[in-house]
């Protein structure tokens, strides 16, 4: 799609083209296009100037702009690669490669010892473990005595530091990471398996609107073709299947089931006369 | 087809057709993503207590799963906290009370379950882990459903039952 980049390119300073990002990271180039419309409603929230700001980010995660919180800090200056105090689509998308199913081992050990290594020393020191643990406990429910955050970093430091320097290194955290595979849980998302059932509305978005001709026009059409998401049946273009399926999956996503039952409903009633067989039992 | 393009009817009020046959199987529970790593953890965590990461790995700001979910919610999406009961007497709790409240039990751990009622509108797992030699750590999350059933199930019935003595 020829016009994706010129126009893109004015509103967003730093954008990088969908078809190089995709070239260079696990996502296809579709599933790059899903993170466009992702990264365009986070930096738009606060300031659109079309990069995410720190608010933006907090805002988007959180649903609070004001929420303050180390580790998402912590993200958000991975995320800003450049180190501007802001991230751009480029930054966006590379960064959330780490977090890919498909992304290596390797790339998500480092990044998550980076993340620990809170002053950036090539070391997570057992300081900053601690300081870590208690932001922790500071944000959630649990009350821990002092004593017992002790005999947690006793512990931990016991299995992780292994030359008694009263530090972690790349090698050693490589090595409790392996022992410990649940500690990089974290670092992968399920959602970006398939990025395109998480954004609904990048199914039903509009992108006609932007099409200065009928050929890229047609190229959409084909490529929602290719993902069985529209069907041509007697000369009609109609939703398929997997597109409702994909849409019941937002709902589902978005907490709203018993909305989804109603409107589950309503179709089916709408369509009673039309249909040859039952949407529920076929969505099921 | 370029007709149908201009009239816009891609959504609700165009012709959705249903072709018998033509349909791919949809798994709606999160349950089948996660549940090959939770396997593993389960493995780990039976024998082995939470270490200082493992406490860190619970926060909300580790989850960039609120970016693309737009109702994930950090606080009213689940709670953790540290309990001195036994898991045993813990879990004994949790399958009383998906009895009382009629909630099917989907899967059922060493120290952990998850249930489901009210058709599939509230999802609640309930795991414990081990901190220390007398202490647990007890973590209640939404799984999937409806996020006001599970607050509100949370919230008034199902945190009183837990955190009685």
């Amino acid at each position: 799609m020829g016009c994706f980049s010129s126009k893109v390119a004015r509103q967003f300073p730093g954008h990088e083209d969908p078809v190089a990002l995709a070239s260079q990271t696990a996502f296809s180039v579709s599933e790059v296009e899903a993170l466009f419309e992702l990264y365009k409603s986070i930096s738009s929230s606060v300031v659109d100037d079309g990069l995410i700001s720190k608010e933006e980010f907090q805002l988007a995660l959180f649903k609070n702009r004001k929420k303050e919180n180390l580790f998402a800090d912590r993200i958000f200056d991975m995320f800003d690669v450049k180190h501007k105090g802001v991230i751009d689509f480029s930054d966006f998308v590379r960064s959330l490669n780490v977090f890919h199913p498909n992304a290596s081992q390797e790339v998500k050990i480092d990044f998550s010892f980076k993340l620990y290594d809170l002053d950036n020393t090539g070391f997570i020191e057992r300081q900053e473990v601690k300081q870590m643990l208690i932001a922790l406990l500071c944000e959630s429910e649990m009350k821990l005595a002092d004593e017992t955050v002790e005999i947690i970093l006793d512990k931990t430091f016991l299995d992780a530091d292994v030359d008694k320097d009263g530090k972690i290194d790349k090698s050693e955290w490589e090595t409790f990471v392996c022992r410990n595979p649940s500690l990089l849980k974290i670092m992968t998302l399920p959602y970006l398996r398939d990025i395109s059932t998480t954004f609904p509305s990048f199914v039903f978005n509009s992108e006609v609107d932007e099409f200065d001709d009928i050929d890229s026009a047609a190229e959409l059409i084909l490529d929602m073709h290719k993902q069985e998401l529209v069907i041509f049946w007697s000369g009609k273009l109609l939703l398929s299947n997997r597109a409702l399926a994909k849409l019941v999956n937002g709902y589902r996503r978005h907490g709203r089931t018993s909305e989804l039952s109603k409107l589950l409903l309503c179709i089916q009633q709408d369509f009673h006369a039309l249909s040859q067989s039952s949407l529920c039992s076929d969505v099921d | 087809m370029f007709d149908a393009l201009q009239s816009r009817s891609i959504g609700f009020n165009s012709h959705i057709a249903i072709k018998k046959g033509n349909h791919k199987e949809i798994n709606f529970y999160d349950e089948e993503l996660n549940k090959a790593d939770d396997e593993k953890k389960d493995g780990e965590l039976a024998s082995t207590s939470l270490n200082a990461f493992d406490i860190i790995s619970f926060s909300s700001g580790l989850n960039l799963s609120g970016l693309f979910d737009d109702s994930y919610n950090s606080v009213d999406d689940g709670e953790r906290f540290v309990s001195t009961e036994s898991p045993e007497n813990l879990m004994k709790k949790v399958e009383e009370f998906a009895k009382e409240e009629r909630l099917r039990v989907k899967r059922r751990k060493e120290l952990g379950l998850e249930m489901e009622g009210q058709n599939g509108n509230l999802m609640i797992s309930v795991e414990v882990y081990r901190l220390t030699d007398t202490l647990f750590v007890v973590e209640a999350k939404r799984s999937g459903g409806d996020a006001g059933c599970f607050k509100e199930t949370w919230k008034n019935k199902l945190k009183p039952v837990i955190m009685a003595t």
